[in-house]
């Protein structure tokens, strides 16, 4: 009950105006997003997060969550109006979605799309409501061992980010880890890695490090991609019949379990949510051979598939901490940098902030839906803007952003050292959402070791001395094990991508 | 991977599997030497944190030291780094793009990029912040295309102006003035 009592007073919150229109902004910025090719979540997100700096806490990762979940209905909006996917979870929906923007029922296809998309991100934060809680009751048993072994589980699941290479994951996880120890050690004040520069005794800033990896890089390598030519579509209509409700219903209701509990398995993505939403679509489907010739049912199966999985990878991040992915990993790095700690612990320490969040969710869903539709028109006329004009507004946030981090041009040259980096070790095939990812939990997994060793006078023997430490260790040891598994569903997870980048 | 793949291996919608088309195979010898010199840098770079952690304190009466973490860390480093080399030179390991080195057109935008964002460190807190974006927005505009100079000057400046204007005003953002208070009459 209390539950639904604090859910129902962060909804109040949600709906205050200021979080509306921060909520808001956060869609409009993630659809537009979505809709430009070469900009996805993570980098518009790294590049938008300074910007949210000067935001009340709450108000900040409301924004930037809206950012995360509003590019994929902006994905959507580019694959099927003009074949161009904004987002990879989006190509598969070229299918069919382009087929019936072909015969004039674009319209149509991106109401179903949004209408499933709002039912399995509902849905999956609904689900995040009630599991949340369960782990909260847990969290007052942590001590710095259990928050040790949770925080190896999170490096854990490196290993289910590493796409082809689990070495080249593992040593861009030490790198980042690394990155972590520079500045100020945190028990006794040793200056680490510091080679006399002041700005570098307070630690390498998250903000330029990602802003360089994620956001620059993407400029960079968008230099070497044709520029696209779009044409503006025709639609006929915008809103489905009661034959188009009926037909993709079933579809709506299998996309939201099968993203939804992809969404929970840290490193799996929202490509392969859609992929395996459009075979089972298929599989169920009378006609088959409809598949491709613009079936509803292929576009509102792996559209609500994706965005189910989007807002369902936010429950490991909420409940444990754990980030699936790099966008999720810079949505962690804000709450860092406001303050919080994401973990079982959230909700019983700042319920004030939490549950506003999470209602905002639901209620930037729900923009979504009402939104974007009608605003098509400008989403379209956005897009034909030229390559040539868009980039360099885009390298003009860039360097604005990660110059207000802290009015400091070091982080300027940091951003551009990092962009250098990030560029060569893409093309080089060395995953970067690694280096996020243990950036973040470095310095938390290097202090909670050493206050457990602390505690225990230098006794190892403190980090499985819990049951509850040992269960999360195994749990780490389970989720190191699934590269080992099966190799036919190894194979597949290769060919559908991974979440390395 | 689904976030940036976009960008790494183009936006069309032909090249929009990226997963399910197999990747060149014909990786050409500059890419496959950055590589081995990326892996190389990496081992270095291991190595001398070892190096490194050497000089901060291990081990406390209390726990571990400032060194304990740096050290375990380069020690992994150097040894996964290792490892990612000598698997490189297994045949068919490395799955690289066809082409390592950028055109020198598309190089010479990079460098351009990456340059004028050099220009904005050197040039924000002396000239201030409108002054310095203008000169860079318009630079990037005419390098990326943007072939008629009103055009790029109107763009640049627009943006700048908006920009600058609606941060130090609206958001409540500090952004380095013009010198002299020259641009003071329109509040930059």
């Amino acid at each position: 009950m209390e539950v639904l009592h604090d859910f129902i007073v962060g909804f109040g919150s949600a709906l205050a105006p200021a979080n509306l229109l921060y909520a808001l902004v956060g869609c409009l910025v993630g659809t537009l997003v979505g809709v430009l090719p070469g900009i996805g979540s993570a980098g518009g997100m790294a590049i938008l997060l300074p910007l949210t700096m000067n935001l009340p806490p709450a108000g900040a990762i409301i924004m930037l969550a809206a950012i995360f979940y509003g590019s994929y209905y902006g994905g959507t909006i580019s694959t099927v109006l003009m074949s161009v996917p904004g987002e990879v979870a989006s190509v598969v929906t070229i299918l069919d979605g382009h087929a019936m923007a072909k015969q004039g029922r674009g319209g149509v296809a991106l109401s179903i799309a949004a209408l499933g998309s709002f039912v399995g991100g509902t849905a999956a934060v609904l689900a995040l409501v009630l599991i949340a809680p369960l782990l909260t009751e847990v969290a007052l048993e942590f001590g710095p061992a259990e928050f040790f072994a949770l925080l190896v589980i999170g490096l854990a699941t490196l290993s289910l980010l590493a796409g082809d290479s689990l070495l080249r994951a593992l040593a861009m996880a030490v790198f980042g880890l690394l990155l972590g120890t520079v500045g100020t050690d945190p028990t006794m004040g040793t200056p680490r890695f510091d080679f006399g520069l002041t700005p570098l005794l307070g630690g390498l800033d998250f903000v330029p490090v990602v802003m360089g990896l994620f956001g620059l890089s993407e400029i960079l390598l968008a230099e070497e991609s044709p520029a696209v030519r779009v044409e503006a579509p025709r639609l006929r209509t915008l809103y489905p019949s009661r034959a188009d409700l009926k037909a993709s219903g079933g579809a709506i209701v299998r996309g939201t379990l099968l993203g939804f509990l992809l969404g929970l398995i840290p490193g799996t993505t929202q490509a392969l949510a859609s992929f395996i939403a459009y075979g089972v679509e298929k599989g169920c489907a009378r006609r088959p051979e409809e598949f491709g010739k613009g079936a509803i049912a292929g576009v509102a199966g792996p559209e609500t598939a994706n965005n189910a999985h989007a807002n369902a990878a936010l429950i490991p991040l909420f409940t444990l901490g754990i980030p699936g992915s790099p966008s999720i990993a810079i949505l962690l790095g804000a709450f860092v940098l406001n303050g919080l700690a994401p973990g079982p612990l959230l909700f019983s320490e700042r319920p004030e902030i939490v549950w506003p969040i999470i209602a905002s969710m639901i209620v930037g869903n729900f923009m979504l839906l009402l939104l974007n539709v009608p605003l098509v028109g400008m989403w379209v006329r956005i897009l034909q803007i030229p390559a040539s004009v868009l980039r360099p507004l885009i390298v003009m946030f860039i360097c604005l952003g990660t110059y207000l981090v802290s009015n400091s041009v070091f982080d300027v040259w940091v951003m551009v050292l990092f962009g250098l980096l990030g560029t060569l070790l893409r093309k080089l095939d060395f995953p970067l959402a690694p280096i996020a990812l243990t950036l973040i939990i470095g310095p938390m997994m290097e202090s909670a070791l050493r206050q457990a060793l602390s505690i225990s006078r230098g006794d190892l023997g403190i980090l499985v001395s819990s049951p509850l430490a040992c269960a999360l260790l195994a749990l780490a040891v389970v989720v190191l094990s699934v590269p080992l598994w099966p190799a036919r569903a190894v194979r597949m997870r290769g060919r559908l991508g991974d979440a390395s980048d | 991977m689904d976030e940036d793949v976009q960008a790494n291996r183009g936006t069309h919608a032909d090249a929009a599997f990226p997963e399910t088309t197999p990747r060149a195979s014909g990786t050409d010898r500059a890419g496959r030497l950055a590589f081995r010199l990326v892996a190389s840098g990496f081992v270095l770079l291991g190595l001398w944190v070892c190096w490194y952690a050497r000089g901060l304190t291990y081990y406390t009466p209390v726990g571990p030291g400032p060194g304990f973490f740096p050290l375990w860390l380069g020690l992994l480093l150097t040894v996964l780094s290792c490892a990612v080399l000598v698997r490189s030179r297994r045949p068919g390991r490395l799955a690289l793009p066809d082409r390592f080195l950028p055109e020198r057109r598309t190089g010479g935008r990079m460098a351009v990029t990456v340059g004028m964002i050099a220009v904005f460190a050197l040039g924000v807190e002396r000239a201030g912040f409108v002054p310095t974006m203008f000169v860079v927005l318009l630079v990037l505009l005419r390098s990326n295309g943007c072939r008629l100079f009103p055009t790029a000057t109107v763009i640049a400046l627009a943006a700048t102006l908006v920009v600058g204007y609606s941060f130090t005003h609206w958001l409540n953002v500090y952004l380095p003035p013009v010198p002299f208070g020259l641009l003071g009459a329109v509040g930059l």
